[in-house]
């Protein structure tokens, strides 16, 4: 019922971000093989490799913003609440289900990339498929649903999405440039979702073999809570919020 | 209070220090059509949305098909059917695809019923609902509501940019199939006279309070309009006489009981008494309102 309404709302930007997902994973090699063909397979792949970490990086996260500023907090937006929790079922029912909606699309669309991605990378460039280096793409993975469920409460607080939306876009701007800065000026270290990659941007750029690092594990179960907190604290709103 | 199938004590709700409703207390009998009948912002809404528990009262309690609004909200929604004031739906979504998602919800849900009533209202079901006209769009409200298979169905000014025909098919589907079926019908208008042809009960709501809440017939044979001709005849009035209208030497007395004990003290002072009539519910609810005021 609800999953389904929200499944409805969100499956032509859902398609659109398979489209670029898919597509982006199965032209890797292709755009290796044209600018990069004088080197090695092996680090040809490692090179890949990174650069499909880097894209789904920057694409899922993408797609965590745009789908968190979906679901229930439209319900307010757009005056259908009224019709919504009239029906019988609570609160958290509503928030949790458009959640795993939004959940079940991430998941399709990292596992499409990293599938279509990683086996057409391995077919080209003969190299083996490690646990490890499929691992990579849990942080990016967690970054997603943390940016997502941020997203999601923003646009609850504001009762609009649009607002969530441009509250957690900014939220994904500044919040780096203060750690920096606080970092860079008074050594002072955030924790930052940026703690959950083993390998700074820079680094893994000049040395790719570093992929298969490991990421650290309590980082990554920390911001996955923190992940899971975010509709767990607009449901709580929720639950407080009188039509 | 369990033959009620709506029952509040005292229920009250405040917004910023300002009374939206003032402890009021209803009773609707089971299997009734009641009309809960109040000027726009009399507190009518804000009623409705306690009884369903979207918002918190901030004194009293109601208990709704024998269950407590605020902690059995839920259970209540299983067995109440609602149609908002607002009558805004997902705009993207066609009425069959309204219908497709309302259907889970409910395990008492008529398809039969859908067929019937699409047909009946004449609503176009595969055109998104942003695309229909208002009068169509709160047709696919009142469809959502009839196919729940409810024994409660709560309406919020229902009749909203209805054409007279499908106000005249709705009053028909509510007078009949819902009682038919032993559901309860709360309604709230201000138009008086839907509610004057089908409600058994009414209740008259302003300013957050109850004025007045009994059986139609009641209420209609507790007011009448005395036309008397006659000078120096009394002009103020009372707990018995809620309005004078002098004109000239004729006096227009709307008076709450005893009527004929009334005019017979005015013929004693000399009057002509020219005629003691009924009141419409229409003139009724003007002259409570104005004795409020």
């Amino acid at each position: 019922m609800y999953f389904w309404k929200c499944w409805r709302e969100t499956r032509v930007s859902f398609y659109v971000f398979l489209f670029i997902a898919v597509t982006l994973a199965a032209l890797l090699w292709k755009l290796m093989d044209f600018t990069m063909s004088e080197l090695p397979p092996k680090q040809l792949f490692a090179l890949a490799w990174v650069i499909l970490l880097f894209a789904s990086g920057a694409l899922l996260p993408l797609a965590g913003i745009s789908f968190g500023a979906t679901g229930i907090s439209e319900e307010f937006a757009h005056k259908t609440a009224g019709f919504l929790l009239t029906k019988p079922r609570s609160i958290r029912y509503f928030v949790w289900t458009a959640w795993a909606a939004n959940a079940v699309q991430f998941l399709t669309l990292t596992g499409s990339m990293m599938l279509v991605g990683t086996s057409i990378l391995s077919w080209r460039y003969h190299a083996p498929l490690t646990g490890r280096l499929l691992l990579a793409f849990v942080p990016g993975l967690i970054m997603t649903f943390l940016i997502f469920g941020m997203t999601y409460l923003l646009a609850v607080l504001h009762k609009n999405g649009r607002d969530g939306f441009l509250s957690s876009l900014g939220g994904v701007i500044v919040f780096p440039i203060i750690c920096l800065a606080l970092e860079h000026f008074w050594q002072i270290h955030l924790p930052s979702p940026a703690d959950m990659y083993p390998v700074g941007m820079s680094e893994l750029i000049s040395h790719p073999e570093l992929a298969s690092t490991l990421p650290p594990f309590w980082p990554l179960v920390g911001w996955l809570l923190v992940a899971l907190a975010c509709p767990f604290i607009a449901q709580l709103v929720l639950e407080r919020t009188e039509l | 209070m369990n033959e009620l199938a709506i029952g509040t004590k005292d229920l009250a709700k405040t917004y910023a220090g300002i009374r939206a409703v003032s402890g009021i207390n209803l009773t609707v009998p089971r299997g009734s059509i009641y009309g809960f009948l109040g000027r726009n912002g009399a507190g009518k809404t804000t009623t409705i949305k306690m009884l369903l528990g979207l918002v918190r009262p901030t004194a009293g309690s109601a208990l709704v098909l024998g269950m407590d609004a605020l902690s059995e909200h839920i259970a209540i929604l299983q067995r109440t059917a609602f149609v908002s004031e607002k009558k805004t739906l997902y705009p993207s979504l066609t009425p069959s695809e309204l219908v497709r998602f309302s259907r889970g919800f409910y395990p008492t849900w008529s398809d039969s019923a859908v067929e019937k009533y699409a047909r009946l209202f004449e609503i176009p079901m595969k055109q998104r609902f942003e695309q229909l006209s208002n009068g169509n769009q709160t047709k696919v409200w009142l469809l959502l509501a009839l196919c729940q298979g409810a024994d409660l169905l709560v309406l919020d000014e229902p009749t909203t940019a209805l054409d007279p025909i499908t106000v005249d098919q709705l009053m028909h589907v509510l007078a009949e199939d819902a009682l038919d079926r032993g559901c309860t019908i709360f309604f709230s208008s201000h138009q008086l006279e839907e509610v004057e042809r089908i409600a058994e009960y009414a209740g008259f709501i302003d300013h957050g309070k109850l004025l007045m809440e009994a059986r139609l017939d009641d209420i209609k044979s507790e007011f009448r309009l005395i036309t008397a001709a006659g000078s120096s005849l009394p002009a103020q009035t009372s707990s018995q006489v809620l309005s004078v209208d002098v004109e000239e030497n004729f006096y227009r007395y709307v008076v709450t009981r005893d009527a004929e004990d009334f005019a017979a003290e005015l013929s004693r002072n000399g009057a002509t008494v020219a005629s003691i009539a009924t009141l419409g519910l229409r003139e009724i609810f003007l002259q409570l309102v104005r004795k409020e005021q």
